[in-house]
């Protein structure tokens, strides 16, 4: 006669108990919350918010079993939501451009992404670290912290204060950009060019365009550094890999679906799953946070902020050099 | 005051960005939201700085803690302000403390290293007798102690006796009995007390009692010395061998009781006894306090500290003076033994020679017990006599004699033991068959160990051919019908004379005693014996017994002796002449020593004497020859000389006779008509030769 299993037993031994889903809902609530604020305002990022959620839920409960938890769902988050963000990634098509703007950005990228990486050894910071900020800083901001930090396994706290640093120097040019476009009286398309290239998050180079209504051309500039992305996970892979030319699943994944979406995938299935995406990738980064010790976080110092700054300054001076010299 | 300083200063640049952005945000006319960025940026750049200005205090807390844990690390100044001088004084602090630290633990390092190095167990007792702290050898015998009340861990411990700060206890654990000594130090309310393992002491303490009885009751002499060899310890059988108490002996050294002479060696000894450990069996001299000299075994062993260092010597001296005597004593009686075993296998070995030779010699050689009894008998006696050894052996040795010569044994017995050691003379004796043969012996007495007379030897040889021989050549060659052994009577001295003349001519010793001058008789003076009672050269005393012993001392068996007895009975009454003559003839007839013609002419000789005489005597016949006497002579004479190989001539004749050439020629030349003699040439002298007829003459006759 067989058997008839009971579905409580089965549910007992999963390995998913009550404080878990309680966990998970937690953390399902400050990804939900982050993306619905970045909504109301593109300027904050919702990994951002997600993160400062999940630090602040965090260091309020200070519950080491639900940290360990989290630490443990981490793991499970993270390759998932790198998979799904690929769907935010659109790889634009480069002959849309000019090819001064092309050049610009790439140059001003790289720039800024060495920039910062040569500062921030000169400061005698750790390398995961600068390597952190300059990817941050060159590509596009938190989500490309995010996604290349399996790869190069920083510290939790290194992770959280790389994020929050790259938010502070993008506000910072949100807040900068009118008031030097107000003094210098540049044209629209060029500060489309200037906040594309040198702002970091999509989301405040959305803001800061909007003001002069040249948003399509500043989000189409900044598409270009976020498709540096594919290239420069593709490296660091490489770089970091443990065996030779060895590249995790999820970057494979990663790339193969931002390819996916922004080729053959319709364009309404992409932008139905970039939510569900922003929401996932937004969860995992607040089960980062709720494990971290803002102390910790906080012992990074000034010394980031510096480079990271500095950096920025580099990239913003040569983008101005460039307009100032009449080339674009 | 320098952070003071940065955040004023911060502050300032933050009031003047803020300044210029709200200007420039309200105439670009950003949204409000702006504001929210600006505080969001102000609150990371907040956080931060907060962050930075917190890191040395942090890094500070952080060491401050581990320091409290124990890891005394170092912070690093990053910065000259307060916090690097807060910093540096943290790190003089460390430094100070790790200095502290650092001495501390080998202050505790040594400690501790004295008390596991500890021969001992310490461990300490509170007021209410708990043990409060043991060391971890008493742990590793008692387990986990801490705690637990003494008398829990250690049974009986006599804790009444902690106040006495030192005493002696056993404590048995895992059915061993361990002795210990306790000592007790109160340190306020806390006992301290070390017990100590004395069980190898008390070992050590019950082999020191065990050492010195046997040190003290010993009576070999024990000696323990310096390493320069004065004597540190003397025991009470050194006290008894030597006679010095300890005090008269003690730090003398050892050589004090040796001579002189065995110093040297005595320092050999010792070089020895470093070098090998010990040396025994020395017998070597010592001098006692008394001056005497004994013999003593020594035993030197060297002794040596834990370093193996040497510290002195032990000597152990055993008297052996006695057993040396008797080993001496046993030596000399063995030297002895074996000089007598020597002498006694060479005496063996030469009586085995001369059992040999007696009996393999071709003389019949026996011997005869003191009661005549045969005890030994060669193999000759039984081939001359006929008894073989068996039957001879106990047999009466007078069966040997004649029925004539029976008292012989019992006559050569007396004259033994008169002292006549070298008898010999010719007899007879009477074979197994009956027969009887002429024998020569010769007797010598056998004294027993103590010198007494035990027996007698003989020697025998058969001489019966040459007696016969002799005999019949005697016969031949004498003028008179006389015999050997016979006593013969002479009324007429000339004849008498006569006879004893022709028998000197004959090879015969004459001897005459008379007293008679000789050359009155006719008779050489050499063999005249005047019987005179004056005692002088040449005289006799006319005594039968002295004249018994004159007669019976005549050598050889060939002597004619001529007796005067008127002298002698003038002076001796007859029955003493005839008891003498009686015993002469006993001798003569025995020891066959010659012919004694006894002579008188003299009236003292009656008719019952004559006849007495006549009875023991033979009288004296003259022979009949055809020849005249003195050719007759002169045939004898030849006739002797050639029976000894000689041929005389002419000249021979006339000298021997004392007669001229021409009457020796002429008595020659009747011989040769006779036929009796022939010359013949030898060279060129003529010598004679008695023919066969003369022979035949010469044998009848």
């Amino acid at each position: 006669m067989r058997e008839t299993v009971k579905l409580i037993e089965v549910a007992r031994e999963l390995p998913v108990s009550r404080k878990d889903l309680q966990m998970l809902l937690l953390l399902l609530v400050c990804g939900l919350m982050a993306y619905l604020i970045s909504i109301a305002n593109p300027a904050l990022e919702p990994l951002f918010l997600a993160l400062v959620f999940g630090i602040i839920a965090g260091n309020l409960q200070k519950d080491g079993e639900k940290g360990k938890i989290a630490e443990r769902y981490v793991p499970v988050l993270l390759p998932v939501g790198i998979t799904l963000y690929g769907v935010n990634i659109n790889i634009p098509y480069l002959g849309g451009f000019h090819p001064e703007v092309v050049a610009a950005t790439l140059i001003s990228a790289s720039l800024i992404f060495l920039a910062v990486f040569w500062i921030s050894s000169r400061l005698k910071l750790s390398k995961q670290m600068s390597v952190l900020l300059a990817c941050g800083s060159g590509i596009c901001g938190v989500s490309a912290i995010a996604i290349i930090s399996p790869l190069i396994k920083p510290k939790k706290e290194e992770f959280s204060a790389a994020i929050m640093i790259i938010t502070a120097v993008g506000l910072t040019g949100a807040i900068i950009y009118p008031t030097i476009a107000h003094f210098t009286n540049i044209s629209p398309e060029k500060f489309a060019v200037l906040s594309g290239a040198t702002l970091h998050q999509t989301g405040i180079v959305k803001i800061s365009s909007q003001l002069f209504g040249v948003e399509e051309e500043a989000l189409a500039i900044k598409g270009i550094r976020i498709a540096m992305i594919a290239l420069v996970v593709l490296v660091l892979s490489i770089i970091y890999s443990e065996s030779r030319f060895y590249v995790p699943w999820y970057i494979v994944s990663f790339l193969g679906v931002a390819l996916f979406s922004s080729t053959y995938l319709p364009s309404g299935i992409v932008q139905s799953l970039r939510p569900l995406a922003t929401v996932m990738f937004a969860t995992t980064l607040a089960a980062i946070g709720y494990t971290v010790n803002v102390g910790k976080v906080q012992r990074a110092g000034i010394r980031p902020l510096i480079a990271a700054y500095a950096g920025w300054m580099v990239g913003v001076v040569f983008i101005m050099l460039v307009i100032g010299s009449g080339v674009l | 005051m320098r952070v003071f300083v940065r955040f004023v200063l911060l502050f300032t640049i933050i009031s003047a960005i803020s300044l210029v952005l709200g200007i420039s945000l309200v105439e670009v006319g950003v949204s409000p939201s702006y504001y929210a960025y600006v505080l969001i940026v102000v609150l990371i750049i907040s956080l931060f700085s907060a962050g930075s200005i917190l890191e040395p205090v942090e890094e500070l807390r952080d060491a401050f803690q581990s320091a409290v844990r124990g890891e005394m690390r170092r912070v690093t100044p990053k910065s000259s302000d307060e916090f690097g001088e807060l910093a540096s004084a943290f790190n003089w602090m460390i430094e100070e403390l790790i200095r502290e630290k650092k001495s501390l633990e080998e202050s505790e390092k040594r400690f501790r290293s004295v008390v596991e190095e500890l021969d001992g167990w310490l461990f300490e007792l509170d007021s209410h007798h708990r043990i409060v702290f043991a060391t971890a050898n008493f742990k590793e015998k008692f387990g986990d102690v801490e705690g637990k009340y003494v008398r829990d861990v250690l049974d009986n411990f006599p804790i009444e006796k902690l106040e006495s700060g030192k005493f002696e206890y056993e404590i048995i654990k895992d059915g061993k009995i361990i002795p210990v000594e306790v000592v007790v130090k109160k340190d306020g309310e806390i006992y301290r007390c070390l017990a100590r393992d004395i069980s190898g002491r008390r070992r050590i303490e019950r082999q020191l009692a065990f050492f010195k009885g046997i040190l003290e009751h010993s009576v070999d002499a024990i000696v323990i010395l310096d390493v320069d060899s004065r004597i540190t310890v003397w025991n009470r059988g050194a006290e008894m061998m030597f006679g010095y108490t300890a005090g008269e002996a003690v730090g003398k050294p050892l050589n004090f009781l040796m001579p002189k002479e065995h110093w040297r060696q005595c320092t050999e000894n010792f070089k020895r006894a470093v070098v090998e450990g010990h040396v025994k069996d020395i017998e070597a001299p010592r001098i006692r306090k008394d001056g005497e000299l004994i013999i003593v075994d020594q035993t030197l062993t060297s002794i040596h500290d834990s370093n193996g260092e040497v510290v002195g010597f032990v000597a152990i001296m055993r008297d052996i003076t006695k057993r040396k005597r008797a080993e001496l004593d046993l030596k000399n009686s063995l030297e002895e033994l074996e000089k007598r075993t020597r002498e006694l296998l060479e005496v063996q070995k030469e009586l085995q020679q001369l059992a040999s030779i007696v009996e393999n010699s071709n003389d019949a050689i026996y011997s005869v017990d003191i009661v005549g009894r045969i005890r030994s008998w060669n193999r000759t006696a039984e081939k001359v006599f006929g008894w073989s050894k068996e039957e001879a052996i106990g047999m009466d040795a007078s069966a040997l004699l004649p029925e004539e010569l029976k008292g012989e044994t019992e006559f050569i017995i007396r004259r033994i033991r008169e002292g006549d050691s070298g008898l010999s003379f010719e007899t007879r004796r009477q074979r197994k068959d009956g027969t009887v043969i002429d024998v020569e012996i010769t007797v010598s007495p056998i004294l027993d160990e103590l010198g007494e007379l035990s027996g007698i030897s003989i020697i025998a040889r058969d001489i019966s051919e040459k007696k016969r021989a002799e005999r019949e050549a005697e016969k031949r060659m004498f003028k008179y019908d006389v015999e050997r052994g016979r006593i013969y009577f002479a009324d007429n001295f000339d004849l008498a004379v006569d006879v004893i003349n022709d028998l000197v001519k004959c090879g015969y010793t004459g001897r005459v005693i008379s007293r008679r001058y000789p050359e009155n008789i006719g008779v050489c003076e050499d063999n005249y014996i005047m019987l005179s009672s004056r005692k002088m050269k040449g005289t006799l005393d006319p005594d039968p017994e002295k004249i018994y012993r004159e007669i019976m001392s005549l050598p050889g068996w060939k002597n004619a002796v001529l007796l005067d007895l008127d002298y002698l009975l003038v002076k001796r009454n007859f029955e003493e002449v005839y008891e003498l003559i009686q015993r002469l003839k006993d001798v003569f007839f025995v020891l066959n020593k010659g012919i004694l013609i006894v002579c008188s002419e003299s009236d003292l000789v009656g008719e019952r004497e004559f006849e007495l005489l006549k009875m023991e005597c033979s009288g004296i016949k003259s022979r009949k020859v055809e020849i005249p006497d003195e050719v007759y002579e002169v045939l004898r004479f030849i006739y002797s000389k050639n029976k000894i190989g000689e041929r005389p001539s002419i000249k021979d004749v006339m000298n021997n006779f004392g007669i001229t050439r021409n009457t020796a020629k002429k008595r020659v030349q009747q011989l040769l008509d006779r036929g009796l003699i022939r010359i013949i040439k030898d060279g060129r002298f003529k010598v004679m030769e008695v023919t066969e007829d003369g022979r035949q003459i010469m044998r009848v006759a």
